[in-house]
């Protein structure tokens, strides 16, 4: 924590042309970044069009999920968005070794996430979770206790296994995001580690920007799925 | 007698009488002919001084030539005096019509012209006319705007709070400040959802604290606070045609509207 407490910024003196690369760049990552909101909006609607229309199935499996694992998740992520954006400071303050603890961090905490997302589905495909509506059945523990004789659990079974696909979609195109993140964040500290940002960071900049927005996504999708 | 049956024709000259026991020839029976003149009934030669196969001939061409230029003639010239009185007479027509039209059309236009102008100084065009005027400049603006990102929030350990304006240090500045109220609104959230029943009350400060959270990440851990204006736009526009777009499906009734079923 050492290098927290340096306060002397190292700005570097880009020229015109630089500056405007560097301008060009980031407009360019935000109109990226435009259309993965379009992407995730769409997979999000249909999750909520099926909680509004299937809320019993979803809280079924949700409340069986439980909340620990996956608030747990949201905090890895949260905390490596933290690391990202000190680690941008970092080198922008010339301080390479910092640099390289906080982006290692970040991509540590990205394959954490994985891994707990990892454990989230296995325990899910336990539970008869699957993409397909008919891998849910009635032998699932997620009826245990449940009387399906009644009139308003006459279509429970059935929508259950449609929650899979809702659920999956989102959160499953959430990971991979997360897994290129984890890859990208190496990249960004191997050419960090042979002095490309020395310079200009923009590089790690940009790829702030993609991790971010990455922890956004999930800020969303962690209130709408879990919470709610 | 001989002189009588002289040929008219210099083809059809005939034998030299060399051994002077000459006889009367009978003329030749005209015989119906085969090619141009075969449907003509050709008529009986009355006065009887059509002998000869050749001057048969040459009755019948006269004929001909006589009879079917002068038909022919005459119900083309026909048929042409009628032709052309009709296309005048029509093309008359047309441009009569087509004259009434394009003063129509002139007059339509003209019109359409003096109702725009009328409508273009009215207040609600005026108030559209303004506001996108305003905010292409914002857009232009803004495009032009190349900014340096050296804000001290992002290096000092010293930063202003949001809201409160108070002073505060801590190890990491601004971007600490953000984690920790990140943290803090996550732990709000869980305990909300775990503690207070579903309802809508409890739906809404979730969506509410969630939102809190993607601006805050947004605005300081994005820099979408200090950066480029344009990039805002960029963001919410999606944002925007989105929400409309889900709000316009979750509104159309099951069953009606578009059919969906």
């Amino acid at each position: 924590m050492a290098e927290l407490s340096v306060n002397q910024p190292v700005h570097h003196e880009l020229d015109e042309e630089t500056k405007f690369h560097n301008e060009n760049l980031k407009f360019a990552v935000w109109l990226y970044l435009a259309s993965e909101v379009v992407i995730f909006s769409i997979l999000i609607a249909g999750y909520v069009i099926f909680r509004l229309n299937q809320g019993e199935a979803a809280n079924l499996v949700t409340e069986n999920l439980g909340i620990a694992l996956v608030s747990a998740n949201t905090f890895i992520l949260l905390a490596s968005s933290y690391a990202m954006v000190m680690g941008l400071r970092a080198i922008e303050m010339g301080n390479k070794s910092g640099f390289m603890r906080w982006i290692g961090l970040t991509a540590i905490m990205g394959v954490l996430f994985l891994g707990g997302q990892y454990v989230e589905y296995s325990e899910l495909g336990h539970l008869q979770i699957g993409l397909q509506q008919a891998t849910t059945t009635a032998n699932s523990e997620l009826f245990e206790g449940v009387d399906l004789s009644t009139v308003e659990n006459a279509d429970l079974v059935e929508a259950t296994g449609n929650f899979g696909m809702r659920f999956y979609a989102p959160t499953a195109f959430h990971g991979a995001h997360v897994l290129i993140g984890v890859l990208w964040a190496l990249y960004v500290l191997w050419r960090g580690w042979r002095g490309h940002y020395d310079e200009n960071s923009i590089g790690v900049e940009v790829f702030g920007l993609y991790w971010h927005f990455v922890d956004v996504v999930w800020i969303v999708l962690f209130t709408l799925i879990y919470l709610i | 007698m001989a002189e009588e049956q002289k040929p008219q024709d210099d083809n059809l000259e005939p034998t030299p009488d060399v051994d002077g026991d000459a006889q009367p020839v009978d003329p030749v029976p005209v015989e119906p002919m085969s090619s141009a003149g075969a449907d003509l009934d050709p008529e009986p030669d009355v006065d009887g001084d059509a002998d000869t196969f050749a001057e048969v001939l040459e009755e019948e061409e006269e004929k001909l030539g006589e009879r079917i230029p002068i038909m022919m003639v005459d119900e083309d010239e026909s048929e042409l005096e009628t032709t052309s009185y009709d296309l005048a007479e029509e093309k008359a027509e047309s441009d009569k019509l087509e004259a009434q039209a394009d003063n129509a059309l002139e007059a339509g236009v003209a019109d359409a012209i003096e109702e725009s102008a009328e409508l273009a100084e009215s207040a609600p065009v005026q108030a559209v006319n303004n506001a996108v005027q305003g905010f292409m400049g914002v857009l232009s603006g803004a495009a032009n705007n190349v900014t340096d990102v050296t804000n001290e929030d992002h290096y000092s350990d010293t930063f202003t709070v949001p809201i409160t304006g108070q002073e505060m240090t801590l190890p990491g500045g601004i971007y600490t400040f953000i984690f920790l109220v990140l943290g803090a609104l996550t732990i709000f959230e869980v305990a909300i959802a775990e503690i207070l029943p579903e309802n809508l009350v409890t739906i809404t400060i979730l969506v509410a604290a969630s939102l809190l959270k993607a601006v805050l990440v947004v605005a300081f851990y994005m820099h979408l606070r200090t950066d480029n204006p344009l990039f805002r736009v960029v963001l919410i526009l999606p944002v925007l045609i989105v929400l409309v777009s889900v709000l316009y499906l979750l509104g159309v009734p099951v069953g009606e509207g578009l059919g969906y079923q």
